[in-house]
């Protein structure tokens, strides 16, 4: 989808754009580090590219276990939440749970095996408060939205397409909740289409919260 | 490996993972949807609705402050949509459907009654991308186009689920995933809004 300068917008049909030459593009970058089957979410290996369909579901594994942790962290703190920030952020957690299990099995069901989940660190500067916390959930849940568009045409199987977009939908009312809480700050309706970003600026967005190894 | 068989891959056993993954593709394929060309002009059809609904209720002046902001956003969403289909299957060499003629009756009587049709429309538009077959989009390098249309539907359904104080679980959110519908479903559920012929395939280029 691309936004003209007068605000229209068109699609692009991505017939020539496969899998490869995204992987290319990302290389490109310096993703890279795309060697098959050697993706693992270990520290030492933090910025490698997915090459399979196991190491994609690890990388949402993964993506979805930091905003898990996120979610938990924040409402840890009974003092940082309103009860009605509660009631609509915690069933987001427990469905956060859920999808780090079910990208986990289907890495398996893909022939890999499910990743370890790393450390996170939240700080106190950026989550001491209820602004700062969903601030911090807002700006993860849009880039978790837009680091899985960035990936749909790394999908190989298209009727994993099919299984992932219930979660996809989810992910996006997770995504505009939160921006409502934030009131005026927030940005529940970010643009007519969602955007995406490369895997590069996902991993970049993620780093900050990796923890000791 | 077949569409069907990687489905039933799909099905998890975990009690977390449960209805996270599998509820989208166990739907019934309509045989009117086989090609890219067909799944836009279905995706325009709906669009249409959705665009038309939130212009006639918008200009109603229900809501105030940030809620209307909220829908207006909205609204103005849903027409980008409708251009960008629009565009596509133009630029495929196909032609758009028809716009239908709409009716949406007492929807916009209150600011509930608005709020309400409006998430009758917005899950079903949802429901409706979730139960469309997959392999045209697909194979035309389509799917993440249509994927970014349609997650900022479900935005707008979660919005709208929250102004109407709607239950967290089975309003706002459905259990960390959403339910699909098929072609006929969809069509019979939006059916009560268009007073008119609705030719919701129309003729794309676009081909699978």
């Amino acid at each position: 989808m691309v936004m003209a300068a007068d605000g229209t917008s068109r699609i692009v049909f991505r017939r020539e754009l496969d899998r490869r030459s995204v992987l290319r593009g990302a290389a490109a970058l310096g993703v890279a580090g795309a060697v098959a089957g050697a993706y693992r979410w270990r520290t030492e290996a933090w910025a490698q590219a997915p090459d399979t369909t196991a190491d994609l579901m690890n990388f949402a594994r993964t993506m979805e276990g930091l905003l898990c942790k996120a979610y938990e962290y924040a409402l840890d703190d009974e003092d940082y939440m309103t009860p009605r920030d509660d009631e609509l952020l915690r069933p987001i957690m427990t469905h956060q749970l859920g999808y780090v299990e079910a990208f986990g099995q289907l890495a398996v069901k893909a022939g890999g095996e499910a990743v370890e989940l790393p450390a996170y660190n939240f700080s106190e500067d950026e989550m001491g408060d209820r602004v700062g916390c969903l601030r911090t959930l807002s700006s993860l849940e849009e880039l978790s939205i837009k680091s899985w568009h960035g990936q749909i045409h790394n999908v190989r199987d298209p009727a994993l397409i099919g299984s992932m977009r219930p979660v996809l939908m989810a992910k996006a009312r997770h995504a505009a909740v939160v921006a409502t809480l934030l009131e005026d700050e927030g940005k529940p309706f970010p643009g007519p289409m969602e955007g995406s970003i490369m895997l590069e600026e996902a991993l970049d967005g993620m780093s900050q919260y990796r923890g000791a190894a | 490996m077949k569409r069907r068989d990687m489905l039933r891959g799909a099905v998890l056993s975990a009690p977390l993972a449960a209805g996270v993954l599998s509820a989208g593709p166990a739907v019934a394929q309509a045989p009117e949807l086989r090609s890219a060309g067909d799944l836009l002009g279905f995706a325009l059809g709906l669009k249409y609705i959705q665009a038309e609904f939130y212009r006639q209720g918008n200009a109603k002046a229900l809501l105030s402050g940030r809620e209307a902001d909220y829908l207006n956003q909205i609204g103005y969403q849903k027409q980008q949509h409708v251009a960008a289909l629009t565009t596509a299957i133009t630029a495929s060499g196909g032609s758009p459907p028809v716009a239908p003629a709409l009716d949406f009756k007492e929807a916009f009587a209150s600011r509930e009654s608005y709020l309400g049709t409006g998430i009758t429309i917005e899950d079903c538009v949802l429901s409706a991308y979730v139960g469309m077959p997959v392999e045209p989009t697909w194979n035309s390098g389509s799917a993440s186009e249509m994927s970014a249309i349609f997650s900022v539907d479900s935005r707008a359904a979660a919005v709208l689920n929250v102004l109407a104080a709607r239950p967290i679980e089975g309003g706002v959110y459905y259990g960390g995933s959403v339910a699909a519908l098929d072609h006929g479903e969809v069509v019979a559920a939006l059916q009560p809004y268009v007073t008119g012929p609705w030719s919701m395939a129309g003729t794309a280029g676009v081909t699978g």
